[in-house]
């Protein structure tokens, strides 16, 4: 282009001639599109910036919260199975050793040592209803829980507590009937569940070792504690009450 | 540092050109912080009670002051079963051992069941020399057991 004033060539980029100093209209009105074009584009490309960060930023936190939700509900779900998982664990752990641990179980039926029977059982899970030890222990671990609260019941009773308080005259009527039913159970039939002769053997001292405790310590006659097992629940709270309440005067 | 950390919150605080979905999703972060936190801690506490560490030396001992050797002979069993053995607590398994080894040798006594209550008896006597610093109970186990008894 050219100086409309002296006619020199001149470019876009001068804003004033050269040789006369006048001012290039064309390059002021070039330069200033320019540096319009230069503000949009600056103010655009921050725009894409901003909406860039705020993407980024929204993602990072979801992608936070989301982790934390996961973690939190993974928590409160383990917190709730955390038995169920302990209780599976330890019963496969006891079913993998069942050759070893009925070893010890049957030692323990054999001495009637009914106490670890229950202890050994229960830290296991070792139940009536499922798994390798129902089939031959069915009906010695739920005899043997019940045999263990009644004796622990009876005990406490005649050598610790008040035993003519009503209260625990109910609580040892309970854990008489308990016991009794636990006896009287046929065995399961959808664990096959077997008669075996060490389990009778030891459900037979069961009830020996509580008769036995009633006519030692107790006051009972020999019949009168073989007839616990026939009285009714009113029956046995009864003679219960006129065993152990008297003794307690007594003593 | 600590000086560093109070501009930044104010600039987070004042700035005003934070889109309000950032201060939506920061709010819903710390919610969800506590509630993680809650969390943790609740399983923690599920974990701890359902990995039972079985009786510890004060709960046997309570039972021992108290003259209450059923519980403790249940408490004994309960963590034999555990896996928890005797090691420090020996005198106090003793005890237990020597309580329900005496019942039942004078109940299998009673009951006519000799070899039985020879076995017990036997058992008794291996619990008696373990009882250490409870050797005292055995009296006192034994007046309990000989004494009650029903004329």
């Amino acid at each position: 282009m050219q100086c409309e004033y002296c006619g020199s060539p001149l470019s876009l980029e001068d804003e004033v001639c050269p040789h006369c100093g006048q001012p290039n209209k064309h390059a002021q009105k070039h330069l200033a599109d320019m540096r319009r074009y230069q503000g949009e584009f600056e103010s655009t490309k921050r725009r894409v910036y901003e909406k860039t960060d705020l993407h980024n930023q929204v993602l990072v936190r979801l992608i936070f919260l989301a982790v934390l939700v996961l973690l939190s509900t993974g928590l409160f779900w383990l917190a709730d199975n955390v038995f169920s998982i302990q209780r599976s664990l330890s019963q496969r752990k006891a079913d993998r050793a069942y050759e070893a641990n009925a070893q010890l179980l049957d030692g323990y039926l054999e001495e009637g040592n009914f106490q670890a029977f229950d202890a050994f059982c229960q830290a296991n899970y070792i139940t009536s209803y499922e798994g390798a030890y129902a089939a031959k222990y069915g009906r010695a671990i739920r005899a043997s829980s019940a045999y263990v609260q009644l004796m622990n019941q009876l005990e406490e009773d005649v050598f610790l507590w008040d035993a003519s308080e009503a209260v625990r005259q109910k609580w040892l009527g309970d854990a008489f009937d308990y016991f009794y039913q636990s006896l009287a159970y046929e065995p399961y039939a959808f664990t096959q569940e077997t008669e075996d002769p060490l389990v009778a053997q030891a459900l037979g001292q069961m009830e020996v070792n509580v008769e036995q405790f009633l006519v030692s310590y107790c006051a009972f006659t020999p019949e009168e504690a073989a007839g616990m097992k026939d009285l009714s629940l009113a029956g046995r709270a009864v003679l219960l009450e006129q065993k152990l309440g008297g003794q307690q005067d007594e003593r | 540092m600590k000086d560093k950390l109070i501009a930044k919150c104010r600039d987070w605080f004042q700035n005003g050109k934070r889109h309000p979905i950032l201060f939506v999703l920061d709010a819903a972060r710390i919610g969800m912080c506590v509630v993680f936190l809650v969390a943790l801690s609740h399983a923690a506490g599920e974990f701890s009670y359902a990995f039972d560490q079985g009786y510890d030396e004060d709960e046997l001992y309570y039972k021992i002051q108290y003259g209450d050797y059923s519980q403790l002979t249940e408490f004994v069993w309960h963590n034999r079963a555990q896996g928890i053995g005797e090691g420090a607590l020996g005198d106090y398994y003793a005890v237990a051992d020597y309580y329900h080894a005496s019942l039942l040798y004078h109940l299998c006594k009673d009951a006519g069941n000799e070899p039985l209550a020879e076995h017990w008896s036997s058992k008794m006597q291996d619990a008696a020399q373990k009882l250490g610093s409870f050797a005292a109970e055995k009296e006192k186990i034994d007046s309990l057991l000989a004494g009650q008894k029903s004329p």
